[in-house]
């Protein structure tokens, strides 16, 4: 079975060199796209994995191909500038839904009401993430259909070389940092094939590149609770998994009401908790060790994720 | 060894070397929980304490210690607040406004200086300082050759670290710009929240006025120099997203007036503002009390209020709780959200100075342009 391994942020706890030994003994392919500008300053990395690290510069390959190829890049940026439209409408559904999911349960009244209510409330704002969800990937489809008819050579070139990396590296890293720009890389340099049979070790942003869908969240915003949103789907190859990294600084752990609401709005899928220190391991997808990590358990309560 | 405060109050006559030892081990003025006490020491007929907060005597009269030179005078103070205040100091018939000799903290403006009192719970936020680990925009001259003017006026341009021209970035106009700079720490504030990624890097264009009062009060001639002339260089020059909801007026007192003037003269424009204790005083009912200076002010909000129509998008009002324009900000929150315009007001237990307005910039940033830090985890 395909190893893959998860972590929480590395600081302040750094167990990236631990667990790099769960990995072959040979050349690692790093993304490290989610650190934009930072891309490919990968020497701290190379100073906790004993292997051999190449960065497949995903960030720098897209620039030098957008800047050969205007239509590529036009193409790109219009799929940019739809997915951001897409998302502040969502956004703006979806924050008046969560509204009414709170109040709901707040209200005073019959108890079998008040349940069917929330039920209900919390049902359509799954829904909204659904379709959410569907409609991005609808965006990204016609995007890497019309970048079939652009036939791009700069692109074609780069994910080429990409892909010649790959082949001496048989497992992958991904780092934390922007998750947008990590997914959307990943997406524009066919990660599927790539990422599925390969084994993987990621932290924070990289974990959440992996799951079903990203979520977006953070409860202390200088605005306070912004609702956690959907981004888009991510690669899917840990599924039924939304990862929380650096959920005890970013999330009101102990609000249970808060907490019910979000584990009840993303089930059947399971809310995980990846703070500093964190490991997850998987075989394929199943759950086969875990530390540090928390579950939060529709109720509102937390426990230590466990192997079932 | 420091003495209590009660303590020494109740010291009879105490020595002046008790009075020394009382004032070397406090600090002032002196804060205990909402009780708040300023102490001044020096030969005077009376002295008062002078803050400007609306809805509070302007004078609070000193007492004098029994057999000393020291004076102290107790008010009550929620916690979180802050003010500025002065001594006046009456003398041989001759009335002086001074800064607290034994508090060193102090705001800058443009008139000088006032102490500060923070009250229990205040804290100067972090992200207004300067930090060693945060890398620092660059700033430009920019000239303008104003037509609606006549003359040429300057431009303070602050371009973000780690800027490109191949990037495109939102746009943000100040109105007293160097006030904000020396008074606000507008730099130190921009490069912060960039660093934190709380903002996206933004082009600040700072303007300021030779007669703020004329020209900042619902002058058109200003709104056609921001609109067209600013604007205009600033496309002509700078990488800017041409979207009007990438493009912020921001502004203080009458210079909030000015961005609200420039935006509702050309909706669509600016589709970002910001606005700190707005001087947006009008009349429903008879003539308004607030000088000449704000004749026109009030002539402009008059209108505004008769027909608001969509000067933005997006717009960020903040004000003090101890200002007297609180009420005039209040009731712009209806007005706006009537118009469909997203409004967000932050109140603040402060006043109509540099340092609220100061306290309010990453509220007000974060929420019109907020950063990719939503995206990041690290």
């Amino acid at each position: 079975m395909t190893r893959r391994i998860i972590l929480g942020p590395q600081r302040p706890v750094t167990n990236l060199g631990g667990a790099a030994a769960d990995l072959p003994d040979a050349p690692v392919a790093v993304v490290s796209a989610a650190w934009k500008e930072a891309e490919g300053y990968i020497e701290d990395l190379a100073e906790l994995l004993p292997q051999k690290l190449v960065d497949l510069g995903l960030n720098r390959r897209a620039e030098a191909a957008f800047a050969a190829d205007q239509r590529l890049r036009e193409a790109h940026q219009e799929r940019q500038d739809r997915l951001k439209d897409l998302q502040r409408l969502y956004r703006l559904r979806m924050r008046q839904l969560m509204i009414a999911a709170r109040q709901v349960t707040r209200d005073g009244g019959a108890s079998d009401l008040i349940d069917q209510a929330r039920h209900e409330a919390v049902a359509q704002i799954q829904q909204l993430d659904r379709q959410h969800v569907a409609q991005a990937r609808r965006i990204h489809d016609q995007f890497h259909e019309e970048l079939r008819g652009l036939e791009s050579a700069a692109l074609a070139e780069q994910i080429h070389e990409v892909e010649t990396l790959l082949e001496s590296c048989p497992s992958l890293l991904l780092t934390g940092g922007n998750v947008a720009v990590l997914a959307n890389r990943l997406r524009l340099f066919n990660d599927a094939p790539w990422l599925q049979g390969r084994p993987v070790l990621a932290w924070s942003a990289g974990a959440m590149a992996l799951s079903d869908n990203i979520v977006l969240f953070n409860d202390h915003t200088p605005q306070g609770r912004r609702e956690p949103e959907v981004l888009m789907a991510g690669a899917g190859v840990l599924p039924d998994l939304v990862f929380f990294p650096g959920a005890s600084r970013r999330l009101k752990l102990n609000n249970r009401r808060q907490m019910d609401l979000l584990a009840s709005r993303f089930a059947p899928a399971r809310c995980v908790t990846l703070d500093s220190g964190s490991r997850l391991a998987f075989d394929g997808a199943s759950l086969v060790a875990a530390s540090g990590a928390m579950l939060i358990e529709r109720g509102g309560e937390l426990r230590p994720l466990e192997i079932s | 060894m420091t003495i209590p405060l009660k303590t020494f109050l109740q010291t009879a006559e105490p020595s002046p070397a008790d009075v020394d030892h009382f004032l070397a081990g406090n600090r002032f003025p002196v804060v205990e929980g909402r009780k708040v006490t300023f102490i001044y020491r020096g030969e005077a007929d009376a002295v008062n304490l002078r803050c400007w907060v609306a809805g509070f005597a302007a004078a609070q009269p000193f007492q004098r210690l029994a057999g000393t030179d020291l004076w102290s005078v107790s008010i009550d103070l929620a916690p979180g607040s802050r003010i500025e205040y002065k001594f006046e100091v009456i003398a041989g018939g001759q009335s002086q406004l001074i800064v607290d000799p034994l508090n060193p903290v102090l705001a800058d403006d443009p008139f000088g200086a006032n102490s500060v009192c923070q009250a229990e719970g205040y804290e100067r936020p972090i992200w207004t300082e300067e930090r060693d680990d945060v890398r620092q925009g660059s700033w430009e001259q920019v000239a303008v050759d104003s037509g609606a003017f006549g003359e040429r006026r300057n431009l303070q341009v602050y371009l973000p670290a780690r800027f490109r021209r191949s990037r495109s970035y939102p746009l943000l106009i100040v109105h007293d710009g160097s006030d904000y700079l020396r008074y606000a720490q507008l730099g130190v504030v921009l490069d912060n929240l960039t660093h934190d990624l709380e903002i996206p890097p933004l082009i600040v264009a700072l303007s300021d006025s030779p007669d703020r009062l004329t020209e900042y009060s619902g002058d058109r001639r200003h709104a056609q120099f921001i609109c067209n002339e600013v604007l205009g260089v600033m496309n002509d020059r700078y990488p800017l997203i041409d979207d009007s909801r990438s493009r912020c007026l921001m502004g203080a007192s009458f210079g909030a007036v000015a961005s609200l003037h420039a935006a509702w003269l050309n909706p669509g424009l600016f589709d970002r503002l910001l606005l700190q204790s707005g001087s947006f005083a009008f009349s429903d009912i008879g003539r308004h009390q607030r000088g000449p200076a704000f004749d026109p002010v009030v002539a402009f909000i008059n209108r505004f209020r008769e027909s608001p129509g969509h000067p933005s998008k997006k717009v960020f009002l903040s004000c003090g709780l101890y200002e007297s324009l609180i009420f005039e900000n209040r009731s712009m929150v209806l007005t706006l959200q009537q118009q469909s315009i997203e409004v967000l007001l932050e109140e603040a237990r402060d006043a109509h100075n540099w340092e609220n307005w100061r306290d309010r910039l990453r509220s007000g940033l974060t929420w019109l342009f907020p950063g990719p830090a939503w995206m990041v985890y690290e």
